[in-house]
């Protein structure tokens, strides 16, 4: 790329920048373009790594009529739908508290953050412990305040509501940084003025912070749906590739490591993987669509 | 202040970053280095080095049981006795976990990792043509399979791309085997007969149902049986087919197989199952709510389809000895019936290493082997030698356990590591979490099943 | 009305103490299961604060069966790799996009930019098939190569050196400085806190990397930290209590004890990027 630099000094400094960004592109070449290409061209395919048969649409008649496949979508909307509805306004208030007290605020950041900083996996090993249905810390609690327990993960009723716990519990630390940022940054001129009127804070709250905090919203309800739609390492820890018990907790990554990684039928996974990747692609368009907006 | 610290660290971290970047080359030849000096993955066809791939969580050095404190000897043991009796061979054991196991199986023999598996899942991988067949090797050193126990080595035929009939592509080497096992102590508490050799369905459900509740004797909740709803659930449902005569279907090849996993007996079987479970703990259908069995506490009087692992290894360490008994699986007219389980070692079939593969196979047969498995490690030993022993001796249940490990269904059922085991087990989950109604599920999972075997 | 405020004030306190403390108390069980001898035989209950039979015991289990050190160091090595492989590869790319001038600029940001649009698992078995042919399933290669994109970095780099002014290029040119020997002379010793986001950023998502590891690592020996943990929890589902929980709280602590220490920051930069998987 630099041989043909000497001549034309001025114009030929513009080739170093390729190699600035060689890596990059290196990169993108090899392990983004090629493996998308990849993934259609093998959804297109019988496979199991060796051989490979064109077998035109068959695989995504196979998917798509496939009730396990169905379950899986179900289960994986159904934990992310209710992570958000519970994380999202949870720590929006907590984040409020936080930002309305003059003492500890510091403290109570880092120890609402913790559980985010600690590994999925090693927080799924604990959470199998503490939703044990007998000797768990989380029935005592419910027991102990005179509150209904449940079976949690060994029952396909309730095992999703347990990974529903685990997920708000590590991931509200993040909501409550990311309203933090955002609280701190409306202007303070807004309630001010609403003093002026003689707002009481609850009131201030209602009409001035939750307008302001829309974008924030917005920007937490897709982000949290597209790292939803990615669930798989706490649903592996509980349940396995099948999402046991009753493939109660099998999500749509864990479909398709289910048959991608135990089954080796690489096409069935490819079809599977296709259309998970344009749903998430549909959400990160949108996301970025509102990240515009934000700026 | 702050800025300033924060610059001096990004200071740092920049320049390591670079200097890194600039000898990366270098860096990562080291991490290739460094997996192969574990014995990873040299492929080298190196005639004096053996590669084993074993299966579980084997140590080279000695490790403490969680459980008992005690020391457990490593794989150590095995490769400096393995050298000594073969001073030109050095031995390079590579551990996977049982988790995933099938697909890293596949990943390391696809790129020649090793010279001998640990192969439970032995029917895809001698289909695929991966595996050599032993029967030449076996004939040519005249070793005498004789010294295995009763059906060991009949639990693992299988077949070649080119084989019309069965054939012998591993040799036994962990042994395992399922059975009931009871506490007498509970059963003596509740006033309840201790159970036949050979219990039936109806005697299982019987006297669970009489042993829940509050114990009479010590006031505890205890609980008639417990299994796990998890992985291993369908065995012992199969296994209640057998002992009613049936099987799960037959045929051996893909193109052969016919499943019956909605006959009628499966759907009793299955029935039972969820029947049994009003007397299992909450948590069994995530293989919980057993914590307490095999302890002083225990609570749990049948457990059924029971791994011998687990029943060996606590048995002594907690001195339950006179309270643990076990007794068999059902067992059809002949006297056959059960899940065949443990490992077997297959040869790779472009392994170079042959003769010396076997010479390898051949010493996990022999007593050092099965009584260092046996020991440290409480596994069933596969050899018929193994009932002399004066430690087996002393173990009154060992007798069911080896009895257990000779009369399993043989040979072992050619889609347990396929589709069709994780869709049977689904419908079993369905059917116990109350889901679905039992014939429903099986009808679903034979359906399924057929579908899969079509498709392939 | 202050003391009005007051009491509030301190109600609300009260109350994130008290809901604070729910939050963290599975780590606090964790820590007392883990100091009790006993646990592996029973899972402690109901849950205290002491430990029935307090000991060390689970924890020289964890020290003497020795894999979570191999897992350390297999985690350490991949993660510094990987981090000082990504910090470089993205400080070096958004210097390009922010002050070069180069044919299909634009569209390679463009690129580089909707490269995040594509998780892990739209590749996952091409990518697996990839390594395979080569024959680097079950080494490091696979967790280290695809670093060298790191989409992310390059865009917050991009924004940090757009608010570099361009004058000081143009006096090293003067100088007679090359392209590179501007970008290390001059910008880089300015890119000290946005390498610091870069570190922490990458340093938090290699460090708990799952599925990919989980997918070409086979043997016990090359397992990072979350793998191991996984097929440890697997193996043993909730029957030895103690020595999970004292494997939980080694492979825990130091992470928190690094947050701890470098909180502001790693909030900083969460904050900033908005994004951390």
């Amino acid at each position: 790329m630099t041989a043909t630099v000497p001549k034309k000094k001025k114009s030929g400094q513009s080739y170093i920048w390729y190699l600035f960004l060689l890596p990059t592109i290196v990169g993108i070449v090899l392990f983004i373009l090629y493996p998308v290409y990849e993934s259609f061209r093998l959804s297109f395919f019988r496979s199991s790594g060796a051989s490979e048969t064109w077998v035109a649409l068959s695989n995504y008649e196979r998917v798509l009529t496939s009730s396990s496949f169905w379950n899986s979508v179900y289960n994986t909307f159904y934990i992310a739908f209710f992570q958000l509805l519970i994380a999202i306004p949870l720590g929006f208030i907590i984040a409020s508290f936080i930002n309305s007290i003059t003492r500890f605020q510091n403290f109570f950041k880092s120890v609402f953050f913790l559980p985010h900083v600690t590994s999925m996996v090693a927080a799924a090993m604990i959470f199998s412990f503490v939703l044990h249905p007998e000797m768990g810390l989380f029935n005592y609690f419910l027991d102990s305040l005179g509150l209904p327990t449940s079976s949690w993960l060994s029952h396909p009723d309730s095992s999703k509501g347990g990974v529903v716990l685990l997920t708000v519990w590590h991931w509200l630390g993040f909501v409550i940084i990311i309203c933090l940022a955002n609280l701190q940054a409306i202007s303070s001129e807004l309630y001010e003025a609403a003093d002026i009127d003689g707002a009481s804070g609850l009131q201030k709250w209602f009409f001035i912070t939750i307008p302001n905090m829309g974008g924030t919203f917005a920007f937490l309800l897709v982000i949290g749906w597209i790292a939803g739609l990615q669930r798989f390492n706490e649903v592996f820890v509980f349940g396995g590739a099948s999402g046991s018990p009753s493939r109660s907790l099998q999500t749509m990554v864990l479909f398709i490591y289910e048959r991608g990684f135990s089954g080796f039928e690489f096409g069935i996974a490819s079809a599977a993987t296709v259309i998970l990747f344009i749903i998430i692609l549909v959400l990160t368009l949108i996301n970025l669509r509102l990240a515009r907006v934000r700026m | 202040m702050h800025k300033r610290w924060m610059r001096k660290v990004g200071m740092v971290g920049a320049v390591a970053a670079l200097t890194l970047a600039a000898c990366n080359g270098e860096e990562d030849a080291g991490s290739g280095d460094d997996a192969t000096g574990n014995g990873e993955s040299s492929s080298s066809g190196d005639a004096d080095t053996l590669r084993v791939a074993l299966i579980g969580g084997y140590e080279m050095s000695s490790t403490t049981d969680p459980i008992t404190g005690e020391t457990v000897e490593g794989l150590e043991v095995i490769k400096d006795e393995f050298e000594s009796q073969n001073p030109d061979i050095e031995v390079e054991f590579i551990v996977m976990p049982w988790s995933n196991h099938v697909a890293n199986t596949q990943a390391m023999m696809s790129s020649g990792e090793a010279d001998i598996y640990q192969m439970p899942g032995i029917n895809d991988f001698a289909a695929q043509g991966m595996l050599e067949p032993l029967q030449p090797l076996i004939d040519e050193d005249g070793f005498d399979l004789d010294v295995y126990i009763d059906n060991q080595v009949e639990g693992w035929l299988t077949q070649g791309p080119d084989d019309d009939d069965l054939a012998i592509y591993g040799l036994p080497a962990f042994g395992d085997s399922r059975f009931v096992a009871y506490d007498g102590q509970l059963f003596e508490e509740w006033g309840v007969e201790p159970l036949s050799d050979y219990p039936d369905m109806e005697e299982i459900l019987e006297k669970a149902e009489q042993m829940t509740g509050e114990n009479p004797v010590t006031g505890e909740q205890n609980y008639g049986a417990w299994f796990s709803g998890e992985h291993s659930t369908l065995f012992q449902l199969v296994n209640a087919a057998e002992g009613q005569n049936r099987q799960w279907g037959e045929g051996y090849e893909w193109s052969e197989i016919e499943f019956a996993f909605n006959s009628d007996e499966m759907v009793t079987g299955l029935e039972w199952l969820v029947d049994i479970n009003e007397f299992t703990p909450d948590g069994n259908m995530s293989a919980q709510g057993n914590e307490q069995w095999m302890t002083e506490n225990n609570n749990i009087a049948i457990r059924l389809h029971a791994e011998s692992a687990e029943i060996i290894q606590q048995v002594q360490a907690q001195g339950l000895e006179d309270r643990i008994h076990v007794v068999q699986e059902f067992k059809n007219d002949e006297g056959i019936g059960g899940m065949f389980a443990g490992s077997p070692l297959s040869i790779a079939a472009d392994s170079e290493n042959q003769d010396i593969a076997f010479e390898f196979l051949k010493f996990t047969a022999s007593d050092f082997f099965q009584e260092f498995m046996w020991e440290q490690h409480s596994g069933v030993p596969v050899v018929e030698a193994a009932s002399d022993w004066a430690s087996i001796q002393e173990l009154e249940l060992m007798e069911g356990v080896l009895e257990a490990a000779a009369n399993p269904w043989t040979p072992r059922y050619p889609w347990s590591s396929s589709q069709p085991r994780y869709i049977l087990q689904t419908a079993v989950e369905d059917a116990l979490t109350g889901g679905t109604d039992a014939e429903d599920a099986l009808e679903n999972a034979q359906a399924e099943s057929e579908q899969w075997l079509e498709d392939r | 009305m202050a003391k009005r405020r007051k009491i509030i004030n301190a109600l609300i306190t009260v109350f994130l103490f008290v809901f604070g403390l729910i939050v963290i108390a599975p780590f606090i069980w964790m820590i007392t299961v883990s100091f009790d001898r006993l646990a592996n035989i029973q899972i402690p209950f109901p849950p205290s604060l002491i430990p029935d039979e307090p000991a060390l015991f689970n924890y020289e289990l964890v020290f003497e069966n020795g894999r979570i050190f191999r897992a350390y160091m297999n985690s350490a090595f991949v993660t510094f790799v990987s981090v000082a492989i990504q910090a470089s590869a993205a400080l070096l790319g958004g210097y390009a996009f922010s002050k070069g001038r180069f044919k299909g600029k634009r569209i390679l940001f463009i690129l580089v930019l909707a490269t995040m649009m594509v998780p892990i698992e739209a590749r996952l078995i091409p990518l697996y098939q990839m390594f395979n042919q080569v024959n680097l399933i079950n080494t490091f290669w696979p967790l280290i190569l695809p670093t060298i994109l790191y989409g992310l970095g390059i865009f917050l780099c991009k924004q940090y050196f757009d608010q570099l002014p361009d004058t000081l290029r143009e006096a090293a040119r003067i100088d007679g400085a090359g392209e590179f020997k501007t970008f290390f002379r001059v910008y880089l010793p300015l890119a000290g806190p946005i390498t610091a986001t870069l570190v922490i950023l990458s340093f938090m998502s290699n460090w708990n990397e799952f599925l990919w590891p989980l997918v070409v690592i086979n043997s016990e020996s090359l397992q990072t930290i979350p793998l191991f943990l996984a097929s440890f929890s697997q193996q043993n589902q909730t029957q030895i209590a103690g020595m999970t929980m004292a494997l939980a709280t080694m492979s825990v602590l130091p992470i928190i004890v690094l947050f701890l220490f470098l909180q502001r920051y790693i909030i900083q930069s969460i904050a900033l990027s908005g994004i951390k998987e």
